[in-house]
């Protein structure tokens, strides 16, 4: 069965089907890979720009505070240092998101009075006014600024004469930034004002962003400073050019780089957290040019593709199963009747012919109408043959049956030839020897022996005239037959009995007929000839004082008439002979030998058998004679 | 004397041919005695010293066996199988002397080894003259054992 219909079918078909599948399927996740990327990108991007624009909000908020300061120091003309300290206070106290506020004048720019101010609060040694109110303490207190010249919140403003976010830095354990504002006069730098602000609500807000499912989002400074990191501790003392050595990814790099142009954009890489396989999308912050980073787990932007795969697979293994199932069911059908058809050939091939396969529809239904038809067809021509066979049989039997009676006639034919004429030519023997010897004792005048050759001689011809008597007689029987009639055989018996009356008084001999004889049907004559035969045998060979019963009894469902002697017996060597033409036991007796052979051909022509019992008590002869009446009805209507 | 003349078994069923042949034999004057035994059975008792020939001084071994084919009781065939399958008997040459003529007859004899076949002349002259050779040439010319 390993190149059955089923199997082939499946071998051939399945792959293809999953060629197919396979390809449809790759084809349709890579195009809703492409899609899918392409607008998880835009969305993400978009997305990075809208927190970048929120978390800038409050940048905003916090550089227009400053700017706001500068622009009021710009109007002031009352030069009153005392007014601004508690202008300076009062904001702070009324902001409590600002670590502090400030100002700072170059020296004696703001009122040229700084001698009258040394070393007073808010003031440096030389009285140059740069008040710092700050939270920094247990309550808001003033300070005066220290180490401008080395300090980006006054080099740049002064440089730059425009207002900027100075990069954060890690003050007392958190981190902050300061938001600062050229303070302008006719177009010369004079001072600056400025607002410390606390990044702690920058990074709760970042942390608030939800990418994804677990990814984060994180923000860096212009310098790659990190401002908001999922893990706290690295805030404000670690940068992306830290990470990208530490975690040995040159991506971080670029991205770093790219964050510093200010640009937005995505890059692929390794998550330095999980180690994940992300998207990072960069969106920078227009006030300062920090970035807002989004790190997106590919797994969860396209999760959708692949759950879109995992259903293209689910669904093509399913239509897979389902496909080689279908053929598995197509191919049954296809074979079970092909099967069915070489079973019931098998079984029409060991000669059981009735055997039909039940009819089907299409090429199968067609064939399994022939297979019937041929079946139908064999059976009448094996019908027919057999017929046939058996007429040829009975025919073959009928010629054989003749072949073998015809054999059986020859070789009596043969053997009556050849006892024929060697008894003919016996005495003639005879006759010429003696008649030669005649001459002999007629010369030698030997009257007596003259007498007995003349005897010898005329015996011998009396024998031979005997013999030809029979002969005549032997071949008249069953050919030429009296017409059958019906008879009392106790009559026919006594005339028997009468006919060889001389024999039994020559020898004292005692015949009885036991109990009454039947009926009969045959030739009379010739069956007298039987019971005279018998009798005068009987009588003849019969014990001292030959006693003959002749008489009836049942046997084996047939009548059987017997004629019984009392004399020596006959040896069972002899039984089957007695009854062949010239068998004669004892030389001396008279007669041709033929008597038996003419009894048997009698009963034999009237379909009986002829058979001898013998012991030392005596011989019976038994014979059965069946009643030929319908045969013999029959044979004259034909 | 009679007992150092030698001897032949005639085994005949007919009368008549057996005195035809004795006649002729005597006629020949042929210093012959003749046993005649008129069936098989009486052949065989008188080869095999049975019955009535159980005495072997008055039964004494035949030179030759004359045999009739056709004999009452056993079959002149079945005497030579007899004869032919004794160890002492064999050597004894059998003529068959028959009136048949029939292949059969012949074959059968000699299948069963019979030392010569001869058919009974109708002819008397020629029955005369075969017994007068058959005496010359089995008595005076063969070589018994």
């Amino acid at each position: 069965m390993r190149y059955s219909i089923r199997n082939r079918m499946i071998v051939l078909i399945v792959p293809l089907v999953c060629l197919i599948l396979a390809g449809k399927s790759l084809l349709t996740l890579w195009m809703t890979t492409e899609a899918q990327a392409e607008r998880s990108y835009a969305a993400s991007s978009e997305q990075a720009s809208r927190y970048a624009n929120e978390l800038d909000a409050s940048n905003l908020a916090n550089l227009r505070q400053a700017c706001t300061l500068a622009r009021m120091l710009e109007c002031n003309t009352t030069h009153n240092r005392a007014e601004i300290m508690t202008g300076l206070e009062n904001i702070l106290r009324k902001r409590p998101d600002l670590i502090g506020v400030y100002v700072g004048f170059e020296p004696n720019a703001f009122d040229a009075n700084d001698r009258l101010y040394r070393s007073a609060p808010g003031h440096d040694a030389t009285g140059r006014f740069a008040p710092y109110w700050n939270r920094l303490g247990p309550s808001p207190s003033v300070e005066a600024l220290t180490d401008m010249d080395s300090s980006d919140w006054y080099l740049i403003p002064k440089r730059t004469k425009r207002s900027a976010v100075i990069e954060p830095l890690n003050y007392h354990g958190f981190l902050m930034t300061s938001f600062v504002c050229p303070i302008l006069k006719d177009g010369r730098f004079i001072g600056f004002s400025g607002v410390d602000v606390s990044l702690k609500h920058l990074d709760a807000d970042v942390a608030k962003i939800k990418v994804f499912k677990t990814g984060y989002a994180f923000l860096v400074s212009n310098t790659g400073t990190l401002i908001a990191w999922p893990d706290k501790r690295l805030i404000g003392t670690q940068n992306l050019r830290g990470l990208a050595a530490k975690h040995h990814n040159q991506d971080l790099n670029l991205l770093a780089q790219a964050i510093q142009q200010g640009r937005n954009g995505f890059i692929k890489t390794r998550d330095p957290i999980s180690g994940r396989d992300v998207v990072m999308f960069y969106a920078p912050l227009s006030t300062c040019k920090w970035g807002i980073v989004m790190v997106a787990p590919v797994q969860e932007i396209f999760a959708n593709v692949y759950r879109l795969r995992n259903w293209l697979i689910i669904i093509g293994l399913s239509a897979l199963i389902l496909v080689t199932i279908a053929i598995a069911l197509a191919a049954n059908s296809l074979a079970k009747p092909i099967m069915q058809l070489s079973l019931a050939a098998d079984y029409v091939a060991q000669g059981h012919l009735d055997q039909h396969v039940p009819d089907g529809r299409g090429e199968i239904g067609v064939l399994a109408r022939a297979f019937n038809n041929m079946t139908d067809q064999l059976k009448l021509t094996i019908t027919a043959l057999e017929q046939h066979v058996n007429e040829l049989k009975a025919a073959r039997a009928n010629q054989d049956k003749l072949i073998e009676e015809l054999e059986i006639k020859n070789a009596e034919l043969e053997r009556f030839t050849y006892t024929v004429s060697h008894d003919l030519k016996s005495p003639l023997i005879t006759i010429k020897g003696f008649l030669g010897y005649l001459e002999q004792d007629a010369i030698a005048g030997d009257a007596v022996q003259l007498k007995a050759d003349i005897d010898r001689i005329a015996s011998a011809t009396d024998k031979m005239q005997q013999l030809l008597l029979e002969l005549l007689e032997l071949s008249r029987i069953g050919r030429l037959q009296n017409p059958y009639e019906e008879f009392e055989l106790e009559a026919l018996v006594q005339e028997a009995i009468t006919l060889v009356a001389g024999r039994i008084k020559a020898r004292g001999a005692e015949v009885i007929i036991n109990g009454t004889l039947p009926r009969l049907y045959g030739d009379r004559p010739r069956i007298r000839e039987v019971f005279e035969n018998l009798i005068d045998n009987a009588v003849k060979y019969g014990g001292n004082v030959p006693h003959v019963e002749i008489g009836t009894r049942q046997q084996a469902g047939e009548l059987v008439f017997y004629v019984q002697d009392n004399g020596s017996g006959i040896d069972p060597r002899y039984h089957a002979r007695i009854f062949s033409l010239f068998e004669k036991l004892d030389p001396a007796s008279e007669g041709t030998g033929m008597g038996l052979a003419i009894v048997k051909r009698i009963v034999e022509v009237h379909k009986g058998r002829i058979w001898v019992e013998s012991d030392a008590t005596g011989s019976t002869f038994c014979l059965t004679l069946p009643d030929n009446r319908q045969a013999n009805l029959e044979e004259d209507n034909l | 004397m009679e007992t150092q003349k030698p001897t032949i078994l005639l085994i005949e069923d007919n009368p008549d041919h057996a005195e035809l042949v004795l006649r002729s034999f005597r006629d020949h004057q042929l210093s012959v005695n003749i046993k005649h035994a008129t069936d098989g059975e009486m052949a065989l008792d008188y080869l095999l010293r049975q019955g009535q020939f159980s005495d072997a001084a008055t039964s004494p071994r035949p030179l030759v066996i004359l045999l009739d084919l056709r004999l009452p009781k056993v079959d002149g065939l079945d005497v030579l199988k007899v004869i032919k399958a004794d160890n002492e008997l064999r050597r004894i040459p059998v003529i068959v002397l028959t009136t048949s003529e029939a292949e059969i007859d012949l074959v059968r004899a000699y299948d069963s080894y019979a030392n010569s076949y001869l058919v009974k002349p109708v002819d008397f002259d020629k029955f005369i003259k075969l017994m007068n050779q058959l005496g010359i040439y089995w008595l005076d010319w063969n070589h018994p054992i």
